[in-house]
């Protein structure tokens, strides 16, 4: 009898909440499954030791992170905005309240570094110094990006009350 | 403002994430298939200085997306021949790898015969102990440090007994087996559980049959494979559900069961030639090199041996094989079989192996990943390791005249 996790029920019991976090930084579902595959093959590589410092999540997030950085850069793709679930919220849960569509179409006008910090800071909830870590720069980049993308989406971003009353959006 | 700009990114993070596609059925199968391109590309990388221009064409979209990513086997490889001496002396388990091998007590304080099911997190030994030959009539919990053991629960048995409680099976905090009885003709099989902190048994399902192939705990469910299906049911009890499209499958390695289930010997023949995982819905095949004798394969790898040819006197010209399923890394080692067919890898990775036919004295495992040969010190009498019911337990007991062992297998790196 053991505890330890193998590889496949890792793969099965997380992708979900890995393709959520995928499709947060990337912001459109195709990108999200690769990205989540990339990570993965790579989980698959190292899961020997990557599993016995009790951290693949950790891992694979990293990855993720790191690679849609550099992966958008690779492939300079010209892509429309994501879409934005335009269904009416019916769960008055508090994230719900303050979802904004407009604010999702504006991350992803980010560059991805950028976006890749307020989502490791603001899905994610990791302090500037272990955002650093997991995509590999200063704390002090951290916050200068943090700062420029907050900079950029609070040009054009009224708070969701001031538009629509109690701040969700009922069509 | 930003406060206001900071709760609203995380409330349309947090939403947005909820939109996120599901994972694709074949999810594990695409990743294999680029867990092994990466991995030959990295391999050519090392090899060529050039491989890098190769690697332009498909670094980061190769990777992706499904629809070309089936596994690409053309026809398997051959079988690579390996020599005696290629083989090379075992290494020695216990002084590689000193937390794989332990030495189990054969009885409880109070002397009676233990006879091991499982060693717990902690040095908990479960065992049971036997009223006569195979009827087991107490489970027990000894705790290894204090040398304490304790009753866990009285093993019921019913009237018209055939089989007594068997596949003593550890998980959740409950400890469950099973048996069966006929009565007026009728033979039923019942599946029982405990708690392993002691407590009454009671009977978790019961149905019509003879006999369980494999019987294991699934998170809060009881699954068990029968000569037609694997069935399931909730650990507390309740009625037994066959797991759609599981007829002639049998648990392999949990989630994974394969078909056919019956030990073959005719040539050609592969166990378990196609595997499913029930959780995730993937399929594998088989495609071996050509053998004269049968194969049997576990989720990854497979192995086989020649059939005696009927008058022979000596082994030549037999060997003893395996090889990945999708037929890569196939080798012919030297034929050591004295026990006929039906030969199996033990934790997806040992197969027990004879360096001395006969006469090889220790229980001795070839490691299918490193081709090297693992002793494990343990005496070997007339037993010989096979695989567990369901081989993903890496824990293996050996009781003969010299006591009980335990070997961890997932200790051996």
């Amino acid at each position: 009898m053991t505890d330890d996790v193998t590889y496949e029920e890792f793969v099965t019991t997380r992708a979900h909440a890995l393709l959520r976090y995928g499709y947060v930084l990337t912001g459109n579902a195709d990108d999200a499954a690769d990205l989540v595959q990339d990570g993965l093959v790579r989980l698959r590589g190292s899961w020997e030791r990557v599993v016995n410092k009790n951290d693949p999540e950790g891992y694979v997030r990293t990855i993720m992170a790191r690679r849609h950085i550099s992966l958008w850069r690779r492939r300079k793709r010209e892509r429309l905005v994501g879409s934005v679930p335009e269904e009416r919220y019916d769960d008055r849960g508090i994230e719900q309240a303050e979802h904004d569509p407009r604010l999702w179409e504006a991350l992803a006008e980010l560059p991805p570094r950028q976006r890749a910090v307020l989502v490791l800071r603001y899905y994610e909830d990791l302090a500037d110094e272990e955002i650093a870590g997991i995509l590999g720069i200063s704390r002090g980049t951290v916050r200068s990006q943090a700062a420029r993308a907050l900079g950029k989406l609070r040009a054009d971003w009224r708070p969701a009350a001031a538009v629509a009353g109690g701040g969700h959006h009922d069509r | 403002m930003t406060d206001d700009l900071d709760r609203a990114l995380r409330g349309t993070l947090t939403t947005a994430a909820r939109k996120a596609p599901p994972a694709e059925p074949g999810l594990l199968q695409r990743i294999e298939a680029g867990h092994r391109r990466r991995r030959r590309r990295r391999a050519s990388a090392a090899a060529l200085a050039a491989a890098v221009v190769l690697g332009g064409t498909g670094a980061a979209g190769g990777l992706m997306r499904s629809g070309e990513d089936a596994p690409p086997v053309a026809a398997p490889g051959k079988l690579k021949p390996v020599s005696r001496a290629a083989l090379g002396a075992p290494v020695k388990v216990r002084e590689q790898w000193p937390d794989a091998v332990r030495s189990i007590p054969g009885e409880l304080p109070n002397g009676r015969e233990l006879h091991p099911v499982d060693l717990l997190d902690g040095g908990t030994l479960v065992g049971a102990t036997w009223s006569s030959l195979q009827k087991p009539d107490e489970l027990w919990s000894y705790d290894l440090d204090t040398q304490k053991a304790a009753v866990i629960t009285d093993i019921v048995v019913p009237r018209g007994s055939k089989i007594y409680a068997s596949d003593i099976t550890v998980g959740g905090g409950q400890v469950v087996w099973w048996l069966s009885y006929r009565v007026e003709g009728r033979d039923t099989v019942e599946i029982w559980g405990a708690p392993v902190a002691g407590g009454a048994a009671r009977k978790v399902t019961g149905m019509r049959g003879d006999s369980v192939s494999t019987l294991l705990i699934d998170g809060d469910t009881v699954v068990w494979g029968m000569e037609d299906a694997v069935y399931r049911v909730p650990l507390p009890g309740g009625t037994p559900e066959e797991i759609p499209g599981t007829g002639g499958f049998e648990i392999v390695s949990w989630p994974w069961i394969g078909s056919p289930a019956a030990d073959g010997d005719r040539a050609g023949y592969i166990r378990y030639r196609s595997l499913w995982n029930v959780r995730t819905g993937e399929r594998r095949g088989a495609h071996l090199a050509p053998l004269k004798g049968a194969w049997s394969c576990g989720v990854i790898w497979c192995v086989g041996a020649t059939s005696r040819v009927r008058g022979a006197t000596d082994d030549r010209g037999m060997v003893t094989a395996v090889q990945l399923r999708d037929g890569r890394a196939g080798k012919a080692l030297p034929f050591d079989d004295p026990m006929g067919p039906g030969r199996q890898i033990v934790y997806g990775r040992f197969l027990p192996y004879f360096p001395k036919g006969l006469r090889t004295e220790n229980h001795v495992l070839y490691d299918v990943e490193t081709g090297k040969l693992l002793d494990t010190g343990i005496r070997r009498y007339n037993e010989v390791m096979g695989r567990a019911r369901n081989d993903r337990d890496p824990h293996y007991f050996v009781t003969n005249k010299d006591g009980t062992t335990l070997i961890d297998l997932s200790k051996i790196r």
